[in-house]
């Protein structure tokens, strides 16, 4: 069988390629029942059920469907995926020790050089704060970027505007960018007024983007507030992570001092997009253009990465370590990685738990990455099994610095976050001491602004003032941002 | 478990760095050097020899540079190189030496990660310190930092605490 079929089974019968045995007789029998000529549905048709039966056919048959793997990866080698990856494990030969280890997994994806065919239609809601507080220069910058952004889309492109206090008004319902005079008259009569509810801006937002939201557009929200939000967190995070789930991206920007970053980055983190922080909202015009940008350059969209592992192994945290870094979460199985743009690269930390095991190789854990091509309406994936090997004697082993850098950028990250908690857990001391390691690895880094900055915040911490706000964002965001020596080799 | 040499935190073997602190933990750290007490170190300003000194041999090409840790009897041949750096490896900051002290007990011996450097021009090689913690000595004498002073065939350096033989191929 030289031929291979014309449609991939998999997507047929719409199973992963590593589905078991068991899974594809369980996709096929559910299809059967809607596809069947005699089932009297409305999707009842022979063609398809001809399809279907003819992919069963084939991954059912062992033989036929390593012989079918076999040929298609040959064909996508040869084609190429839009992204590819490099795994890199900070060890690969463990010792036999009676006690856990921990082993750092480096996953840096780039986009192959691939131009994409045409510029993917965006579908962006903005989701704009006007409650008092953002009366005056705020509001009138927010609005500002919003008709720049107006002008920069091009007419296929969808925008939406939602403006909320404690009420949400959907000031622009989505709609092509066919009469921008109408788009730009109606964000000019935003005017401020009421309190902050987060929930409401992003559920009237999340709501408007649904209307044209399909997978060969890039659906983002872009979310632009000053202030706290009261005792809804929870459902707006939950809300987002129902949106990544849709393939819907959030990214959030905080202007002045007084929003929650750790809040406003989770929304951003859990939907697949950036939190930006803008000190002074004069720059919230370069903030937003560049985040739309951002989203003109995705060639893939909806990155997961499935972690796989067998019992003597745990994942016990993951971090994005570029283009920043950001604690990701497992939602599932999986892991949300947002989007790749054409000429960034992406890289993620994975640091795991390693039970032990006798002499001998051993698996280690399977990796899935799966994103969807927006410009070609496609899935592509990378699988990779990776094994490792316990002796009872082991050679020091020269460790990479690429994962060296990640793990110090990662570590900094924690460190400073480290100092925050005890601050809030009314530990100042423990605090300040903290904040202090942290000033001195900066130093080490040549980051010199920021490690004065926390310096500084230590000083004041000891005469028992109040930490400033925006020393605590610059630190929060600036350890986010570190280039240090970029991993990889780019 | 293994300790954080610098603060003491316990993480599990494998750990990179330390949470708390910052250390880099699989060499014991990449602390920072520690200033070792100076009264058992010479303070004397390096004074040339009377004989010798820039009047070396006739001029060659760059010689590869044997030099014999005295204390682990350690022996490096280094290639013919214009300029070779003596210190410790601290990859996360990207300090390659060419001579690399870590194995010989650099850290506790006061080597710096950026000590020393074997300078070779016109046929001739110096050796200048870079501005290291617990200095550079020529002969038992110490040198001004950041100034090259002429190097012979045989001579006794002292990194820190760490003697080296300098032998010329």
């Amino acid at each position: 069988m030289g031929d291979l079929p014309e449609k991939d089974p998999y997507e047929v019968l719409g199973v992963s390629p590593l589905a078991t045995q068991e899974e594809i007789r369980r996709a096929y029998r559910a299809l059967v029942r809607r596809y069947h000529p005699d089932s009297g549905t409305e999707e009842a048709s022979a063609t398809r059920f001809l399809e279907i039966h003819q992919a069963y056919e084939l991954l059912s048959d062992p033989a036929r469907r390593r012989a079918y793997d076999r040929l298609h990866r040959e064909r996508r080698r040869r084609k190429g995926t839009s992204f590819w990856w490099e795994v890199i494990l900070s060890r690969s030969i463990l010792p036999a020790l009676p006690e856990e280890q921990v082993l750092y997994v480096l996953v840096e994806v780039y986009p192959s050089k691939r131009v994409p065919t045409r510029r993917v239609p965006l579908n962006l809601v903005l989701v704009i704060d006007r409650s008092t507080s953002m009366q005056g220069a705020r509001l009138d910058y927010v609005k500002s970027a919003a008709h720049h952004i107006i002008e920069d889309l091009a007419p296929q492109d969808v925008l939406g505007v939602v403006a909320f206090d404690d009420r949400a008004e959907t000031i622009v319902p989505s709609q092509p960018l066919t009469n921008r005079e109408y788009v730009h008259s109606k964000v000019s009569s935003i005017w401020a007024s009421g309190g902050t509810e987060i929930l409401r801006g992003l559920s009237a937002g999340l709501e408007q983007l649904r209307r044209y939201h399909g997978p060969d557009r890039i659906s983002h929200l872009l979310l632009l507030t000053d202030g706290h939000t009261y005792g809804d967190e929870e459902a707006c995070v939950a809300e987002a992570r129902r949106a990544a789930g849709e393939g819907i991206g959030i990214s959030t920007f905080g202007i002045g001092e007084d929003w929650h970053e750790t809040f406003l980055s989770a929304l951003a983190r859990e939907a697949g997009g950036t939190c930006v922080y803008i000190a002074d909202p004069a720059q919230a015009r370069r903030a937003l253009r560049r985040a739309v940008q951002g989203l003109c350059d995705i060639l893939v969209r909806d990155l997961w990465l499935t972690p796989r592992f067998p019992a003597q192994v745990r994942l016990e945290n993951v971090f994005r370590c570029a283009p920043d870094v950001e604690r990701l979460r497992l939602i599932g199985e999986e892991i949300s990685l947002g989007s790749l743009s054409v000429d960034a690269h992406l890289s993620v930390l994975l640091e795991l738990a390693v039970a032990p095991m006798p002499p001998g190789k051993h698996r280690l854990m399977q990796l899935e990455l799966r994103g969807l091509l927006p410009d070609a309406g496609v899935e592509d994936r990378l699988v990779a099994d990776l094994e490792i090997e316990v002796r009872t004697e082991v050679e020091e082993q020269p460790i990479s610095t690429a994962i060296i850098n990640a793990v110090n950028k990662v570590n900094l990250f924690r460190m400073q976050e480290r100092a925050w908690r005890a601050l809030e857990e009314g530990r100042k001391e423990e605090a300040r001491q903290q904040l202090e390691a942290v000033a001195t690895r900066l130093l080490d880094l040549g980051e010199t602004d920021l490690a004065h900055i926390a310096l500084l915040e230590a000083q004041r911490m000891a005469q028992g003032e109040e930490v400033s706000k925006r020393a605590k964002k610059a630190i929060y965001f600036g350890t986010r941002h570190l280039r240090l020596s970029e991993g990889g080799q780019k | 478990m293994i300790q954080c040499p610098t603060c003491g935190e316990k993480y599990r073997p494998g750990t990179l760095f330390c949470s708390k602190c910052g250390t880099y933990l699989p060499t014991g750290g990449s602390p920072r050097t520690v200033t070792l007490p100076t009264d058992r170190l010479s303070d004397v300003p390096y004074t040339p020899p009377e004989t010798g000194g820039l009047e070396q041999e006739a001029p060659v090409e760059l010689r590869a540079i044997r030099v014999r840790v005295l204390e682990t009897e350690r022996e490096v041949t280094l290639p013919p190189a214009s300029e070779l750096l003596m210190g410790r490896r601290d990859p996360m900051r990207g300090i390659f030496p060419d001579l690399d002290l870590t194995a010989d007990g650099g850290i506790e011996k006061g080597v710096s990660r950026r000590h020393a450097r074997i300078l070779q021009k016109e046929g001739k090689v110096f050796l200048e310190d870079v501005g290291s913690a617990n200095g550079t000595f020529l002969n038992d004498q110490r040198l001004m930092p950041y100034l090259p002073y002429p190097l012979r065939d045989g001579d006794r350096i002292r990194i820190g605490k760490l003697e080296l033989e300098i032998h010329f191929e």
